[in-house]
């Protein structure tokens, strides 16, 4: 009966969320789907052929999508450094030294401090990833001027906060029976985590950041856009400047980086997992 | 090696596990602690070997308060014994020689340890230890390779490479077949005898603590109900003082354990 209840109202709240969001995007199927919007499409896709594949444009695409490869390659190293970094704050029994069998009990103070370590690298790890990686570029444009090198510090910042938040959690939950073993045999809170709970959390934690490299691939040739390098400034140019005979060549080369970076993402999770 | 004088356990939430332990166990003496499922053995020697902390009573650790132990000082007591629990002892995903070498980690300093998974330090030491306990050819084995028996087996060449002055082990043999478990307990009381080390063993076969074992302790719903020699209850006796295991728990145990088949 409760049961009911709660699905019921569930059930109402997500109808009434789709009802609202149709209605403040201001979606149209005819607009989509009519003469005019047919008409349209056709008109761009026949702009896009014959593609251009002159050799100075392939020459100059091939470079724009080996910068992007290497923005989201050193993008996602420099999150899991950085996530690593905060791991000893940001893991609940990596921060409480006798997580492994009872809280000890110690000094208020000592507690304090520890719940402020976990607050503030849990906090800066929720900061890192709720700030979208185009605004971070944006931001290290400021700072490091345009170029690919932006484009590799918005990456890592954003993907640190995803990857600090699901690395803390694997860690979290790894079978803590051996680790209280090592514990109890005189291991220390570094040896805990070296011996016990790394090699137990190793394979998610790799299958973590090798998904990420998929996901950043596709981000860093949106982050052209904003002028952090790779192929979204080429694509940024070509969409303003309509020269739409280039943009099929650039939608065909982030096509094949994609599926590159899919491919040796599979690969090393199957060597490496 | 220990004394507990009023020892009692109490759970967060709320469930008393031990109470009024008055015990003193000598270095170098060997005990059996047996008592039915939930009697608080598993309790009492994670006391034993500072896991937990004692919530009344006063325990002493080879002379020192269990309630003072903290950060260095309690890390160098924990590396004088030895803990060998019924399962889940050893890190599945690491070779077998770095499960041995585990051993070293409270002497070892953090970079020792991370070198030396990079680059096994101290070789020797793990294969001696696996010597002994006739594993030597499975060094470079994935642990979760091996089955339950080999499995007991490193972590008793986990102990041996830690060299503790205690040596604690939690029904080590419950999980593995009757014709192995007795070469473990033996394997360990040889140990303790060679090595002048103190043993205490919980274990729920009572013929094999009569048989091994100079001292028995009996725990009941977490009291003491027998402190001496084997010959000190008759058999109808033990069987009594398991008789008294409440009954879901003593099925619960036949399906997982097939230890209980053992006529006791
Ligand atoms: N962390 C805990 N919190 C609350 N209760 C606990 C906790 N650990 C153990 N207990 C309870 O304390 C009682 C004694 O547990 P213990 O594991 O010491 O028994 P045991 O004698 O080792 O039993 P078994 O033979 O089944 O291993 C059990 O009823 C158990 O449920
Ligand atoms: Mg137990």
């Amino acid at each position: 009966m409760r049961r009911h209840g709660w699905s019921l109202l569930l059930g109402l709240s997500l109808g009434a969320l789709t009802v609202w969001s149709l209605l403040d995007t201001g979606l149209s199927l005819p607009a989509l789907l009519g003469a005019e919007g047919r008409r349209q499409m056709a008109l761009f896709v026949q702009r896009l052929f014959p593609p251009d594949l002159s050799p100075a444009l392939l020459r100059q695409v091939g470079q724009r999508a080996l910068e992007t490869l290497a923005v989201s390659f050193l993008g996602t190293l420099l999150a899991v450094g950085l996530a690593a970094g905060l791991l000893g704050g940001a893991t609940r029994t990596l921060v409480q030294g006798a997580a492994f069998a009872e809280a000890v009990p110690r000094g208020k103070l000592r507690r304090l401090g520890q719940a402020l370590a976990y607050g503030s690298a849990r906090a800066l790890l929720t900061l890192f990833r709720a700030v979208p990686e185009l605004i971070w570029a944006l931001l290290f444009i400021l700072v490091v001027g345009l170029g690919p090198f932006a484009g590799v510090l918005a990456l890592g910042v954003h993907t640190a906060g995803v990857l600090g938040r699901l690395f803390a959690e694997v860690l979290e939950n790894v079978d803590r029976r051996p680790c209280e073993a090592l514990q109890a045999l005189g291991a220390s809170r570094l040896q805990v985590f070296l011996y016990g709970m790394l090699p137990q959390a190793l394979p998610e934690l790799l299958s973590f950041a090798l998904y990420r490299w998929e996901v950043n691939i596709r981000a860093a040739a949106i982050l052209g856009f904003v002028g952090a390098g790779g192929l979204g400034q080429q694509l940024f140019v070509a969409l303003n400047l309509f020269l739409h005979q280039q943009l099929l060549t650039l939608i065909a080369a982030t096509l094949g980086l994609v599926i590159l970076v899919d491919a040796c993402s599979a690969l090393l999770r199957r060597l490496l997992v | 090696m220990f004394v507990l004088e009023g020892v009692g356990k109490t759970f967060a939430n709320g469930f008393v596990a031990l109470r009024d332990l008055h015990l003193r166990i000598a270095p170098g003496e060997r005990v059996a602690l047996l008592g039915p499922s939930g009697a608080g053995k598993t309790t009492l020697l994670r006391l034993l070997n500072a896991t937990l902390r004692p919530t009344a009573g006063r325990l002493t650790i080879a002379g020192l308060d269990s309630r003072h132990l903290h950060g260095k000082r309690l890390r160098q007591v924990r590396r004088t014994i030895g803990t060998i629990y019924q399962q889940y002892n050893l890190v599945p995903r690491l070779r077998v020689v770095h499960n041995v070498l585990a051993g070293h980690l409270g002497r070892w300093s953090g970079w020792r340890a991370a070198l030396s998974l990079l680059h096994p330090l101290q070789l020797d030491t793990a294969v001696a230890a696996l010597q002994h306990v006739g594993l030597a050819d499975r060094l470079w084995q994935r642990t979760d390779q091996l089955s339950g028996g080999e499995q007991q087996r490193v972590a008793i060449a986990r102990v041996l490479v830690q060299d503790p002055a205690v040596i604690l082990a939690d029904e080590p043999v419950a999980s593995l077949d009757p014709g192995l478990a007795e070469g473990i307990v033996r394997l360990l009381v040889d140990l303790a005898v060679q090595r002048q080390k103190t043993l205490v063993v919980s274990l729920h076969h009572v013929p094999l603590a009569r048989a091994y074992f100079p001292r028995l302790l009996a725990l009941q719903q977490g009291r003491l109900v027998y402190d001496g020699p084997p010959q000190g209850l008759s058999a109808a006796a033990w069987q009594a003082l398991f008789a008294e295991a409440p009954l879901p728990a003593a099925a619960e145990r036949a399906h997982v354990r097939p230890v209980t088949a053992f006529p006791l």
